[in-house]
């Protein structure tokens, strides 16, 4: 029998880091999504990869919070 | 106003397409560069090569294909950049004219401006690469077509997106190129056999789904251009 | 506003802040114990393949992140047409939600596909017709994402995607085609692929676990990542109104 458990253990370990990182990755958007919601000067984020540089001009009410 | 003074689509899509050729004509910088760009493409691939591990025969029809695409991306980017400039597009979508128009008339000047391109390139590959076409210069040409209006089709809808957005130099090859592949692979395939010299009727094989990519994207981009300028 | 994640973000009192730090969602904690109980179930009491060696327990994480990871698409594709047909902007964030988990999957696929290829094949990568076509979807995938994160304006980025989203159903079909005829008029070298022996019952119900353990994990991170869209555009609107 090959000696190529090593192959194995790399995939499961890979398998449950990733959906592991991904998941913890949901949570933390979601609390700075709440976050925002209590601190409104923080700025908006966006769906889809990443976050791009926002234009110049904000959009109204941006700012006029209570 | 004449009564039904709205013309057909393809008349419509005609003068669009005309109106945009003529443009490009006026300046023909995109031309030029696109085909400058193809030119030195070929120039680098032939440094790039090692002519003792393959021959001439088996590089032109990838290098050809790959230059197709790209030169095609930078057609394809002007294509509706050419609308930005004062909002050009408004006028467009303000005249009485069936949005599938406005695509077949814009993928018709894309047919031609990355057709042009092609025209100069293939010949260019003849000759610094030392490979004669033989008599197979119509079958290529038509292998070409085929090719280019997939491309195009696609593209041209790509561009029509793209545009819209902060990073349209980027997006424009990142969505097209996946969807360039089923058009690439077959034109370079039944361009080799061509090349080599095969019976027309093996390259044929190829053809049949660069046929059945274009009929599916075609209609498919046709029928998705008026949701990409919905206002 | 309540997310699925964490109970309850708005936190006015202290109670309610440790039940926000440490409420969990059901489907999320079902998830976590049945990948556990998979991976239990395949390092310890699955039998090992004798010619293929302990590396071929990856068999029971790698197609089934390949079927969510398609599966995933799937909903996109649906989403997609749903909303062009309908306009509701659910049927948008179902899409975008659907990608990013998508994505994530997809992405172990091919990770998981390579290290499954070099000990079983003897390369770590081979253009054969799945692997192929996992690598298409994947970049369908990004470019949809990347697209998403250039539009600003909420309606355009829900009509465009949807665009993407169909289109690239449509051209997840010629990819086989095209993968499959250069295949055959390109015989590429046979490396050693085992053939697949009718697996014996251990295997086949550690596999069957591990199938039903990664659907519900799919379901849960997409739930989550539903809650954050819904989420996100309620800020979004808060801040444009």
């Amino acid at each position: 029998m090959p000696h190529n458990a090593g192959y194995y253990h790399a995939a499961y370990i890979i398998v449950a880091v990733v959906y592991g990182a991904y998941a913890l990755s949901v949570w933390l958007r979601l609390r700075g999504v709440a976050a925002h919601h209590h601190h409104p000067a923080l700025g908006n984020g966006q769906s889809g990869i990443g976050n791009l540089p926002r234009p110049t001009t904000p959009p109204l009410g941006m700012g006029n919070r209570e | 106003m004449a009564p039904d003074a709205r013309p057909g689509t393809l008349a419509a899509a005609l003068l669009i397409a005309r109106k945009d050729l003529a443009i490009e004509f006026r300046t023909r910088t995109a031309f030029f560069s696109a085909v400058v760009f193809a030119l030195l493409a070929i120039v680098i691939f032939f440094f790039a090569w090692d002519p003792t591990a393959v021959t001439g025969m088996d590089l032109a029809p990838g290098v050809l294909w790959v230059i197709f695409t790209f030169a095609g991306l930078l057609g394809l980017n002007r294509s509706f950049s050419l609308e930005l400039a004062d909002r050009a597009i408004d006028a467009l979508l303000g005249a009485p004219v069936p949005r599938e128009a406005i695509y077949l008339g814009k993928a018709l000047a894309n047919v031609v401006f990355v057709g042009a391109v092609e025209a100069i390139s293939i010949p260019a590959v003849a000759l610094f690469y030392n490979t004669p076409f033989g008599g197979r210069w119509l079958a290529i040409a038509g292998v070409a077509l085929l090719a280019t209006i997939g491309l195009v089709a696609v593209g041209t809808l790509f561009s029509a997106m793209a545009v819209n957005t902060r990073l349209a130099e980027l997006l424009l090859p990142m969505l097209s190129l996946p969807f360039f592949v089923p058009i690439v692979m077959p034109a370079a395939q039944a361009t080799a056999r061509l090349l080599s010299g095969r019976p027309v009727l093996e390259a044929a094989n190829w053809l049949k789904i660069l046929l059945a990519f274009d009929l599916v994207f075609v209609a498919a981009c046709m029928m998705a251009f008026p949701f990409t300028i919905e206002e | 506003m309540t997310t699925q994640l964490t109970s309850d973000v708005h936190a006015p009192t202290a109670a309610g802040a440790r039940r926000a730090r440490s409420g969990i969602s059901w489907w999320f904690v079902v998830a976590v114990l049945a990948v556990a109980a998979t991976y239990i179930r395949a390092i310890y009491f699955t039998p090992l393949e004798a010619i293929q060696g302990p590396a071929q327990k990856i068999y029971y994480v790698h197609p089934t992140s390949a079927w969510v990871a398609f599966m995933a698409f799937g909903i996109v594709a649906l989403a997609s047409i749903g909303y062009l047909w309908l306009k509701d902007l659910k049927l948008d964030r179902v899409a975008e939600s659907a990608a990013e988990v998508g994505v994530v999957f997809t992405s172990v696929t091919l990770v998981t596909g390579s290290l499954w290829g070099k000990p079983i094949w003897g390369t770590w990568w081979t253009w054969d017709a799945r692997l192929t076509l996992t690598l298409f979807l994947w970049f369908i995938y990004v470019g949809y994402l990347v697209l998403r994160g250039a539009i600003e304006d909420r309606e355009m980025r829900a009509r465009y995607s949807a665009v993407l989203g169909i289109l690239g159903a449509l051209l997840i079909p010629f990819i086989h085609l095209s993968v499959y005829l250069f295949r055959t008029l390109h015989p590429m070298p046979i490396i050693g692929k085992p053939s697949r022996p009718s697996l014996p019952n251990e295997m086949l119900e550690t596999f069957a676990l591990a199938f039903v353990s990664f659907t519900i994990l799919f379901i849960a991170l997409f739930r989550a990542r539903y809650h954050l869209a819904i989420a996100r555009d309620e800020l979004d609107a808060e801040d444009r109104g």
